[in-house]
C-alpha cells in the first residue's frame, strides 16, 4: 500500500471560497483579522497524490527537466496553509498553466520518449507509463474543472 | 462459425501469444447488418511490455523484468495469470475524429447531406462512452460533485440510463464504492429492454428491406444508422447492467417500479373508458419522472441525515432533481471528438488515491464485442482474434452472462507462426485411432460453438412445404404448420430457416426465399443428396455435416455437444445419408462404394456373420456394414438390389414373421406418406419389411454368383 512517503507529488485544486458566517484568521503576530470581502479565501477541493515518478520513462534529460520546470510552476514550498502563498496572482496557479504541461507531455509521448517502465505487482512485473497515466489524468481534472471561476492549483 | 466460448482469462493468455508474435495490431469493430459484414477501425493497439522488450534488449535489468514475462517456461496456469496481468500493458491509439468520422459514415453509405448524417456523431458519441465504461476514460463530472468525491459517508447513488450507459455508474462502482451504495430504479431496466426491443425490430426490419430491395420490389431506405445506435445503446446498457450485477463486488440494488398503474411510459393507452381522464397522451419524461421519484422514495425511507444523489447527465432531469431540493450527481457524457485522436492505456491512476487501476485489453474487446456485435484484434499478417457477441448462429443462455463468456475465434497468420496457439497440431504423428479421436474432438469443439435448435423434422419439412405452397404465412398459419403453442418452439424453426436462408421474416409474417422452391421438391422426391446440400446453408447443419465427416468409420460419434438437439440432428443426419444409428450408438457412413465393390464388402460381411446356417438377420448384416464400413442401410438396400441385377451376387430372403425383438434399432430414413408429404420415417432394421419391399426378409442369405 502506497505511504506519505512514496508519494512523489501531491496535487491540490482550490476553489474560492465565501463563508456563510464571519470568519476571523488569528496569526500569531497580527491576532484576530476578520475575513472581509476584500479577502480571497479558497478552499481545498481535491487532493490527489502521485505515487509512481512521472518521468521515469523519459531517458532525454531536457525533456526531464523542461517537464519538471513546467511542473515547478504549480509548485508551493511546503504546507501548512498559511505558507501557500496565497497572495500569487491567479494566473501563475491556474488550470492553464497545469494544460502547458499536459501539451509538453503529450507531445512528449507523441514523440516516443516517455516509454513504458516495469512496476512490480505481487511476483510479475508489468509496464506502465506513467507520464501518459498521469496526462490522461490531468486532462480529466482539467475538463471537470475548466469552467468553473476561481480555481488554483499547486503542487507540492 | 469455428469459435468457442471464453472467458475474458481465457483470450487474454490467447492474445498474449499473438502480441509475443507481433506487438502491434488493429483494433476493429462490425455491426454484421448496418456494416454489411464490413469492419471498422477504431484504431492500433500495442502491447507496450512486449514492445519495450523489442526496443531494448540490451538495457540490462529493466528489459530482464520484463523478458521474464514472455518466457514459455511457464506453467499454463502461471502463464495465464501472467497473461491476464499483462494484458493490462496496452497502449490504444485512437484515429482522428475526422477519419473515422468519414469511414463509418462510408460504411452506413451516409452522406452529408442525407439526414441520417447527424446520427454518425451520435453512433460515435456511443462508442466513445465504452471506453468510459471500461475506465479508459472518466465522464467529465460536475466540480460541485467532484467536490464531494470520495464520499466521506454513505451514500445512495441512484442512476438514470444515461448513468448507466455513458459510464458514470461503472465510475461510481470502481471508485467510490462502497461509500457509494448504487441503486437502479426498476425503469432503467425497462428502458434498455425497450432499446433492446427497438433495436431487433429494426433488424428485422431492415433485412425484410433488404430483401426486398434485392428482388427490386421497393426501394425504400434501411435504417442502418439507427440500427448500428439502437444496437450500441441497447446490447452496451444491458451487459453493464449484467457486469455490475454479476460481476462486480459492488451490490447494484434494485428498486420499485413506482409506475403510476393508470399510465404507461412506453406506449399511448387507447382505452375509451379512460379517454376523460386524458391518460392516453404518452408523456415523454414519465421515465425521468420515475427515475427521480424513486430517488425521493428511497431518500424518505433512509435514516435522517442520509444522503441520496441522482446520477445523470441529463440536464432537465437535474434540474428537476435540484428544484425538488434533490443535489444531482451530474456529469457530462464524454464526446466522440474528445475520445478519437487519444492515446489511451491499460494502467491509469486511480482519481481519488492515485494507485495504478488496471483495466485488461480484454474488458475493451467485450464491451466492443457486446456493443458492437464484433470485435477483433487484426494484426498485419493476418492473424486475427475475433470476439462476437451477436450473430443468427450464435447462441445465447445465461451463463454466457454470469461466466461473462463471449464468442471466440483465431484466425492463424498467414505465415503460420502463429505457431503457440492452442489448437497446435502435436509433434508427434498420432495413431489412425487417435487420430480419429483427435479429428472427433476437434470437430466436437467446433460443434460446440454453434447454435443448434430442437425441432420435430417432421414439423420441419411441413414448414418448408407450407412456405413453398404459400410462399408467405402469417404466425398463426405457422403454429398450425408446427402443432405448436409455444412461442419459444416456433423461435427454433425461425433461426433454423433464417440461417438456411431460407426464409425473411417481417415481424409475424414468415416470406419464403427462393431457396425453399428447390428444397421442397427435393424433400418430395425423397432426394437425400439434395437434401443434405440445401441443408448445408445452414450453419448448425454444416457444423454437425463436419463434425461426422472428420470421424472415423466404426468410431461411435460423441453427440453429447449437441444435448437437446441430438435428436433432430442425428435424424437429419439419417435421412441425408450423412450417418446412421446402432443400438443408439451414431457412426459415420461416408461410404458409397460402386456395385462390385459393395458385392465384394456385403459378401465379406455375411460370411463374417454366418454362424453356418448359411442365414444372417438382415438388420445384423445392415447393422454390420454401418459399424465396420460406414455403408448407410439406404445406400446398401440400393447397391445390394444393383449388384443382385447385375449379377454381381445371388441374395436371397427367408422369413415371414416379423422379428419385433430388436424394435429399437432404427434408422430413419426420407419418404413421401401418403398425403404426398415428405416425412422422417422410421425403419427397424430387424422386422424384415425394409431390405426388399413387399417381401419378408427378417434373414438374409448372400452367395458369390456361379
Amino acid at each position: 500500500m502506497a505511504t506519505e512517503t512514496s508519494i512523489q507529488f501531491r496535487l491540490s485544486i482550490w476553489r474560492d471560497y465565501v463563508p456563510p458566517r464571519p470568519v476571523a484568521l488569528r496569526g500569531e503576530q497580527t491576532g484576530f483579522q476578520v475575513a472581509t470581502s476584500g479577502h480571497r479565501l479558497q478552499a481545498e477541493v481535491y487532493s490527489w497524490p502521485l505515487h509512481q515518478d512521472h518521468l521515469a520513462g523519459i531517458s532525454k534529460k531536457e525533456i526531464r527537466n523542461h517537464l519538471q520546470e513546467l511542473l515547478d510552476k504549480l509548485k508551493v514550498s511546503r504546507l501548512p496553509l498559511d505558507e501557500l502563498e496565497v497572495s500569487r496572482p491567479q494566473a501563475e496557479c491556474s488550470l492553464a498553466v497545469l494544460g502547458d504541461f499536459v501539451a509538453a507531455a503529450e507531445k512528449a509521448i507523441e514523440d516516443g520518449e516517455a516509454v513504458p517502465v516495469p512496476r512490480s505487482s505481487g511476483d510479475t512485473t508489468v509496464e506502465i507509463n506513467p507520464l501518459l497515466a498521469l496526462v490522461l489524468h490531468l486532462k480529466w481534472l482539467i475538463r471537470c474543472f475548466k469552467d468553473r471561476p476561481g480555481i488554483s492549483v499547486f503542487i507540492r | 462459425m469455428n469459435a468457442e466460448l471464453v472467458s475474458p482469462d481465457q483470450a487474454a493468455s490467447q492474445i498474449a501469444k499473438e502480441f509475443r508474435r507481433e506487438p502491434h495490431c488493429r483494433v476493429q469493430v462490425q455491426e454484421q447488418r448496418a456494416f454489411k459484414g464490413q469492419w471498422l477501425c477504431l484504431g492500433v493497439v500495442c502491447d507496450t511490455r512486449r514492445q519495450h522488450e523489442r526496443g531494448g534488449e540490451n538495457d540490462g535489468e529493466r528489459d530482464d523484468d520484463a523478458a521474464s514475462l514472455s518466457q514459455n517456461t511457464l506453467g499454463d496456469e502461471d502463464e495465464q495469470e501472467n497473461a491476464a496481468l499483462a494484458s493490462t500493458a496496452f497502449e490504444w491509439r485512437l484515429p482522428d475524429a475526422g477519419k473515422v468520422k468519414s469511414e463509418l459514415a462510408s460504411l452506413l453509405e451516409v452522406g452529408e447531406k442525407d439526414d441520417d448524417y447527424s446520427k454518425i456523431a451520435r453512433a460515435l458519441d456511443q462508442t466513445a462512452s465504452i471506453a468510459v465504461r471500461a475506465g479508459l476514460l472518466h465522464p467529465v463530472f460536475d466540480p460541485a460533485a467532484i467536490e464531494e468525491m470520495p464520499f466521506r459517508r454513505t451514500t445512495t447513488v441512484v442512476a438514470d440510463t444515461s448513468g448507466v450507459l455513458q459510464g458514470a455508474l461503472d465510475f461510481v462502482v470502481r471508485h467510490l464504492h462502497p461509500a457509494a451504495r448504487v441503486k437502479i430504479p426498476a425503469i432503467v431496466q425497462m428502458e434498455f429492454v425497450n432499446f433492446a426491443d427497438r433495436f431487433f425490430s429494426i433488424r428485422r426490419s431492415n433485412e425484410a428491406k433488404a430483401h426486398r430491395n434485392m428482388d427490386g420490389k421497393n426501394g425504400s431506405k434501411l435504417l442502418r444508422a439507427n440500427e448500428l445506435i439502437e444496437h450500441l445503446k441497447s446490447q452496451g446498457g444491458q451487459r453493464t447492467l449484467l457486469r455490475l450485477e454479476l460481476q462486480a463486488d459492488a451490490e447494484i440494488e434494485r428498486t420499485y417500479l413506482l409506475g403510476d398503474p393508470l399510465r404507461d411510459a412506453f406506449q399511448s393507452d387507447g382505452d375509451s373508458a379512460l379517454r376523460d381522464l386524458n391518460i392516453s397522451v404518452s408523456v415523454p419524461a414519465y421515465a425521468d419522472r420515475l427515475i427521480l421519484e424513486a430517488a425521493r422514495h428511497h431518500q424518505a425511507q433512509s435514516e435522517p441525515g442520509h444522503t441520496v444523489r441522482l446520477l445523470t447527465s441529463d440536464q432537465g432531469l437535474a434540474r428537476m432533481a435540484l428544484a425538488e431540493g434533490m443535489t444531482p450527481l451530474y456529469f457530462t457524457a464524454v464526446k466522440y471528438t474528445d475520445f478519437f485522436g487519444a492515446r489511451l492505456t491499460g494502467q491509469t491512476f486511480k482519481p481519488f488515491t492515485g494507485n495504478i487501476h488496471d483495466i485488461p485489453l480484454t474488458l475493451v474487446l467485450w464491451e466492443l464485442a457486446t456493443a458492437f456485435g464484433a470485435a477483433r484484434l487484426l494484426w498485419d499478417d493476418g492473424g486475427a482474434i475475433t470476439i462476437s457477441a451477436l450473430s443468427d448462429d450464435m447462441s445465447w443462455s445465461p451463463f454466457h452472462s454470469v461466466d461473462d463468456l463471449l464468442w471466440f475465434s483465431k484466425t492463424e497468420a498467414a505465415n503460420g507462426t502463429a505457431s503457440t496457439s492452442r489448437t497446435d497440431a502435436p509433434t508427434a504423428r498420432p495413431s489412425a485411432e487417435t487420430a480419429g479421436k483427435e479429428a472427433s474432438k476437434v470437430a466436437g469443439r467446433a460443434a460446440r460453438n454453434t447454435s443448434f435448435q430442437r425441432m420435430s423434422v417432421n414439423s420441419l419439412f411441413r414448414l418448408i412445404c407450407g412456405l413453398d405452397d404459400n410462399q408467405v404465412l402469417d404466425a398463426a398459419q405457422v403454429a398450425a404448420l408446427l402443432h405448436v403453442r409455444n412461442a419459444r418452439n416456433v423461435n427454433e424453426y425461425r433461426r433454423f430457416l433464417l440461417s438456411a436462408d431460407l426464409v425473411e421474416v417481417d415481424d409475424d409474417r414468415w416470406m419464403a426465399t427462393p431457396f425453399v422452391r428447390p428444397l421442397s421438391a427435393e424433400l418430395r422426391n425423397e432426394n437425400a443428396a439434395a437434401l443434405r446440400d440445401s441443408l448445408l446453408k445452414a450453419s448448425s447443419f454444416a457444423a454437425f455435416d463436419a463434425h461426422i465427416a472428420q470421424s472415423e468409420i466404426g468410431h461411435s460419434i460423441d453427440m453429447s455437444d449437441l444435448s437437446r438437439s441430438a435428436t433432430t440432428y442425428r435424424m437429419l443426419g439419417e435421412l441425408t445419408l450423412i450417418c446412421a444409428s446402432v443400438d443408439r450408438k451414431v457412426y459415420t457412413t461416408p461410404t458409397h462404394p460402386a456395385p462390385d465393390s459393395f458385392a465384394q464388402i456385403a459378401l465379406r460381411r455375411f460370411r463374417d456373420l454366418d454362424n453356418g446356417d448359411g442365414l444372417v438377420a438382415a438388420g445384423r448384416w445392415l447393422e454390420s456394414l454401418i459399424q465396420h464400413d460406414g455403408i448407410h442401410p439406404e445406400v446398401a438396400r440400393r447397391a445390394l438390389e444393383q449388384a443382385n441385377e447385375e449379377g454381381l451376387l445371388r441374395r436371397s430372403t427367408e422369413g415371414s414373421t416379423m422379428q419385433t425383438g430388436f424394435d429399437n434399432h432404427v434408422v430413419h430414413v426420407l419418404r413421401v406418406d401418403n398425403g404426398g408429404m415428405p416425412v422422417a420415417k422410421p425403419v427397424h432394421l430387424y422386422r424384415g419389411d425394409y431390405l426388399i419391399p413387399g417381401k419378408a426378409s427378417v434373414s438374409l442369405r448372400i452367395e458369390e454368383q456361379p
